[in-house]
């Protein structure tokens, strides 16, 4: 045994450059595909690390017009529990909705420190009994009013080393400015779990009116503003079968309005990843991207494969000698055979320790483009290692069989005569398998030009309006009445400086969204019911058109002193070319000037604002109302980025002038917008690296094929040259076939690739065209590198001294 | 030892049959040096693989030490040839990844000596034929010459009843070629080992007792 790894590594040591091309290759494979697969089984893992997670489920509904809706009143909680047994817990929680800044006073030190957060979210008491983030300090209970539990990350960045735990910190949110005491720290969510909490405020604190800060449509117990998430933790014994007509029927009879609404129960299984590619219910995950990513690690692991059958048939015929005399000297089919599985168990292991390695160095690049904190020690401990281990040791086995078997049947004296039989040279099944590689490595070519043409395009095309130059400076936190003058101020001030060609105010800005979603809207003469219709609303100033180079088509925008009135005293608003039509107005009658109703109060409409893509070009233009506010969330100024730097000081001098008390927070908007477009940036990531992978694999394997059949005729190439042959014709008669072959590829790959990406296009509202320039910039890169990959092989071989290779038999 | 009667060997191209060997009836004693002559395309390697096993006769029989080899399994002929034949070639055949030293014991290996056993043959083979100086190099470090003799060291070191080599001093000159000849004849002699060799010099075909001529695939004359 020990003599025959010996001679195994001697022999692989002596085909040195075939054997560096074949555990090369599969180590790439083997690498992309557990890489591929770390990712795959976290998305799969999500949300498991929770101790509830069999019992846990998100309840939402599906509204009177069939959408979905993740949100619903606070104040559907105690019927619910009341009318549906089963339930041990109701956990309500409300995203995002306590944004603002957090204060932290240590004592005995008159510096405060002071940053904005994202992530603070209002949930009821139970919150971290029933999702079991590891609590590292404190009590879980969230009971009293004003106490807050903080994640790790932000308790650290805080109090430091200091102990939280009974500090007091100052949160200033939309519902004003209020002293919270910490009660926990928990542990932070794992990258792979769909809840995020950072900061969690009990529920209770907006119990009080004058703890809302006017927000009353915040009401814990209200039932007509709905912005909480829901999710029940079921009891152990409990039947989930009727859970959702029962909580369907609760929800309906609490208020008749909700006749046509339908309850969805969730369970936590089906949360992240859909059980099927037409689950109907909203999940956090894409389980088409992870059956897409399995597809492409499945081709890539594929191809490396056929690499490394290919090339060790080749190389067997190579071997074949040696063999042959073992088999003369009186080795037994069952002993070659278990040479040729050893000997193909031990790549195996050579290539994946490989993989592991190359996995290693890769593994940093590769979390922080998934956002995700993979390693391997984490897929060791999946029961998924063990299938990929068997699934590898499988393969072998089986490559090592089928090599072992067209050796077995070749002859020995015909063999020892330099005469390969059939099987072995195995032309046909070679040919088919350098032509399924290449199609593959052009599909991916194909679909990564198309990818990067359409995020192109989506960048360039985007219609209506300016994004270059437009800096975007976050609005204060909160911002009471009292407060609006000095936004005014602030933004008169922004207009005085001498770098900004253009400002103003909104409340949302292209790329992030709208204000919110309305219907009950109609044209005062309307008869139909068109108050059924969902329109969008925006809030801004009167510049923001200005600001954003957006068109009018008609009439004219509405005044500074709308702005200052609102839209509800100044009864003035716009609309976009969209929600003109859906109004139900022709083309013929002018707009502006005309009255809609409003939830039946009367609106005049100044101008019709050409249609502009507000969101990112995957989906069409909706139709949108634009209503005045003085606006503060959001102040935009037009500048050069010409000392960008000092421009930027000066803006956030200004900025604490106004809001001492508020972080200087800024973005690009155009880089912003571009977030949108971070899923199809990341596919084209992905599709670009697996394109490069595909074709560096196959032409690992034309280059090793092309190396073993040139060094074969190398005999044959000097007398050729002896006789009198060019050395063109000599690289023709070399290069012939395998190009030929890469042509072939070339059509498949070209054609499928086309079909596949002209079914994904469909996805996009806007999209461009596969287009002549994707199919010759494909061909030009496949052929171009497969050539080179065969003629450098060629040339050399043609260019050879004749006299040695005559002479080396 | 050896007996084969009415052998015949064609290869079929399309309808017609090409004749390599045609009614071949030979008979050799245990403990003869018999030499196979003839013209190139005279059917000498077929004959030598047929005896060898490693072919088969399309017609005929042969019996080998009493036993049928055309009616016995593939695993029983294996069985009977890696006990009792030996193999010499005109190119050596030696496995190019293993040394001097693992070359020589790969029969062994497949003969199912054990590790003590195979050194101990080894290193004899070696004194004998004075190349333990070399047990260590490669195949291609040697002289044609010398790596004959270690295929020769190979095919005897599981002392074979019977010792077959087609061509063994075809690549090597003169002097090389006479050492191996005296070398088979003191086999032969000392050894009781049986030799078949094809050889296409007169003088190597005198080193044995019987001259077989082969013609077209006919024993011609003896
Ligand atoms: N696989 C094969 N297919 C067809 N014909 C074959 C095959 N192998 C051998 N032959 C033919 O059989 C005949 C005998 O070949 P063989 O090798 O036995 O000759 P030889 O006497 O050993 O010649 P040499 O002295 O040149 O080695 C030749 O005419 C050869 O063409
Ligand atoms: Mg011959």
């Amino acid at each position: 045994m020990i003599t025959s790894i010996r001679s195994m590594l001697r022999l692989f040591s002596r085909q040195k450059g075939h054997t560096a091309i074949l555990v090369g290759g599969l180590a790439l494979g083997i690498a992309a595909f557990i890489l591929i697969f770390q990712y795959v089984t976290d998305e799969w893992q999500s949300n498991k690390f929770h101790k509830n997670f069999d019992n846990l489920h998100r309840l939402s509904v599906i509204d009177a017009a069939g959408e979905s809706q993740l949100y619903l009143p606070p104040g559907y909680n105690a019927s619910i529990k009341n009318s549906v047994s089963g339930i041990k817990t109701i956990i309500r929680t409300t995203e995002n909705l306590g944004a603002g800044t957090i204060q932290y006073l240590a004592a005995g030190s008159s510096e405060s420190k002071i940053f904005k957060e994202e992530s603070i979210f209002y949930v009821d008491k139970d919150y971290l009994h029933v999702f079991t983030f590891p609590l590292l300090a404190g009590h879980p209970d969230l009971t009293e009013p004003h106490s807050v539990a903080l994640s790790a990350s932000i308790a650290k960045k805080i109090f430091g080393t200091s102990d939280p735990i009974g500090q007091t910190l100052v949160i200033d949110n939309q519902f004003g400015r209020h002293i919270f005491n910490v009660k926990a720290v928990f542990e932070d969510p794992p990258s792979n779990s769909d809840l995020q909490p950072g900061v969690l405020l009990s529920f209770s604190s907006l119990n009080n009116a004058a703890d809302r800060n006017e927000n009353d449509w915040a009401d814990p117990n209200g039932t007509q503003s709905s912005f909480c998430h829901y999710y029940l933790l079921m009891d152990d014994t409990f039947e989930t079968s009727n859970l959702e007509s029962s909580i369907t029927s609760s929800i309906q009879n609490f208020n008749p309005e909700n006749s046509d609404v339908n309850a969805v129960v969730q369970p936590f299984s089906h949360l992240h990843l859909a059980p099927s590619l037409n689950y109907p219910h909203p999940t956090f995950g894409s389980l088409k991207l992870v059956l897409l990513l399995v597809f492409v690690a499945l081709l890539i692991l594929s191809i490396a494969w056929i690499n490394y059958i290919n090339l060790s048939t080749v190389q067997a015929i190579d071997k074949a000698k040696g063999i042959m005399v073992r088999k003369i000297m009186g080795a037994g089919r069952k002993q070659l055979m278990a040479r040729q599985i050893t000997e193909s168990l031990m790549l195996c292991i050579i290539s994946s320790a490989i993989a592991l390695v190359i996995v290693q160095l890769l593994q940093t690049p590769f979390n922080s483009f998934t956002g995700k904190s993979l390693s391997i020690q984490q897929l060791f401990s999946t029961p998924w290692m063990w299938t990929l281990g068997i699934l590898l040791t499988g393969a072998s086995i089986l490559s090592g069989t089928y090599i072992g078997i067209v050796l077995n049947t070749s002859r020995p004296v015909q063999t020892m005569r330099g005469m390969a039989s059939k099987s072995m040279s195995g032309l046909t099944l070679r040919r088919g398998m350098v032509v399924f590689q290449f199609a593959i490595s052009v599909i991916f070519i194909v679909s990564t030009l198309v990818l990067y043409k359409q995020l192109h395009f989506m960048k360039s095309e985007l219609r209506g309006l300016n994004l270059e130059q437009l800096l975007v400076i976050h609005g204060p936190t909160n911002s009471g009445d009292e407060q609006a003058g000095k936004n005014v101020a602030f933004k008169s001030a922004l207009g005085q400086i001498p770098f900004v060609t253009a400002y103003c105010a909104s409340n949302n800005v292209p790329g992030k969204g709208y204000n919110f979603g309305t219907d009950g809207i109609k044209r005062l003469e309307s008869t139909l019911k068109d108050e059924l219709k969902n329109y969008k609303v925006f809030i801004s100033d009167e510049k923001y058109f200005d600001t954003y180079s957006i068109e009018l088509s008609e009439g004219k925008v509405f005044s500074q002193e709308d702005t200052y009135d609102g839209w509800g005293k100044s009864g003035k608003l716009m609309v976009n070319e969209s929600a003109a039509k859906q109004l139900g107005y022709s083309d013929k009658t002018p707009i502006a000037g005309s009255q809609i109703l409003w939830d039946g109060n009367a609106f005049e409409i100044t101008g019709v604002v050409k249609d502009y893509n507000h969101l990112g070009l995957q989906e069409a233009i909706e139709p949108v109302i634009f209503v005045p506010s003085v606006s503060f969330y959001y102040f935009t100024v037009k500048l050069n980025t010409e000392e960008l730097d000092e421009k930027i000081a000066e803006l956030k001098s200004l900025y604490a002038e106004y809001y001492p008390t508020e972080p200087f927070e800024f973005f690009f908007a155009e880089e912003n917008y571009d977030l949108q477009y971070k899923q199809e940036q990341q596919l084209g990531t992905v599709f670009i690296t697996a394109a490069n992978l595909a074709i560096l694999i196959a032409c690992l394997g034309l280059f090793g094929l092309v190396m073993y059949t040139t060094k074969q005729r190398t005999k044959e190439i000097g007398i050729r040259k002896v006789l009198g042959a060019s050395i063109m014709s000599i690289v023709k008669m070399l290069s012939g076939e395998f190009i030929r072959l890469v042509l072939l590829a070339l059509f498949i790959g070209l054609s499928i690739g086309a079909y596949v990406m002209s079914k994904w296009l469909e996805n996009f509202e806007y999209r461009t065209k596969i287009g002549w320039d994707i199919f010759i910039i494909s061909s030009f890169l496949a052929f171009g590198i497969a050539i080179l990959t065969v003629s450098g092989q060629a040339i050399k071989s043609a260019l050879a001294n004749p006299a040695k290779s005559i002479r080396n038999d | 030892m050896i007996k084969l009667e009415k052998i015949y060997r064609w290869y079929q191209t399309g309808s017609t049959r090409n004749f390599v060997l045609r009614d071949i009836n030979l008979e050799i004693e245990e403990g003869s040096f018999v030499s196979i002559m003839g013209p190139s395309g005279s059917g000498k390697s077929t004959l030598l693989n047929v005896i060898g096993m490693l072919d088969q006769a399309d017609e005929g029989s042969y019996t080998f030490m009493d036993q049928d080899v055309f009616r016995l399994k593939e695993k029983q002929r294996v069985e009977l040839y890696k006990k009792h034949i030996g193999f010499v070639f005109q190119a050596y055949h030696l496995i190019d990844e293993l040394t001097v030293f693992e070359n020589i014991e790969t029969p062994l290996i497949y003969q199912g000596y054990k590790g003590s056993e195979r050194k101990s043959i080894v290193s004899d083979m070696l004194d004998r034929f004075q190349i333990v100086g070399k047990k260590d190099l490669f195949p291609n470090q040697l002289s044609g010459g010398q790596q004959q003799l270690v295929g020769i060291a190979r095919a005897l070191a599981g002392s074979p009843k019977l010792l077959l080599a087609d061509e063994p001093t075809g690549n090597l000159n003169s002097r090389q070629g006479e050492e191996i000849m005296d070398l088979f004849k003191k086999l032969n002699e000392e050894d009781k080992v049986t030799i078949i060799q094809v050889t296409h010099s007169e003088k190597n075909a005198t080193y044995g007792n019987r001259i077989i001529n082969l013609l077209d695939g006919r024993i011609e004359q003896e």
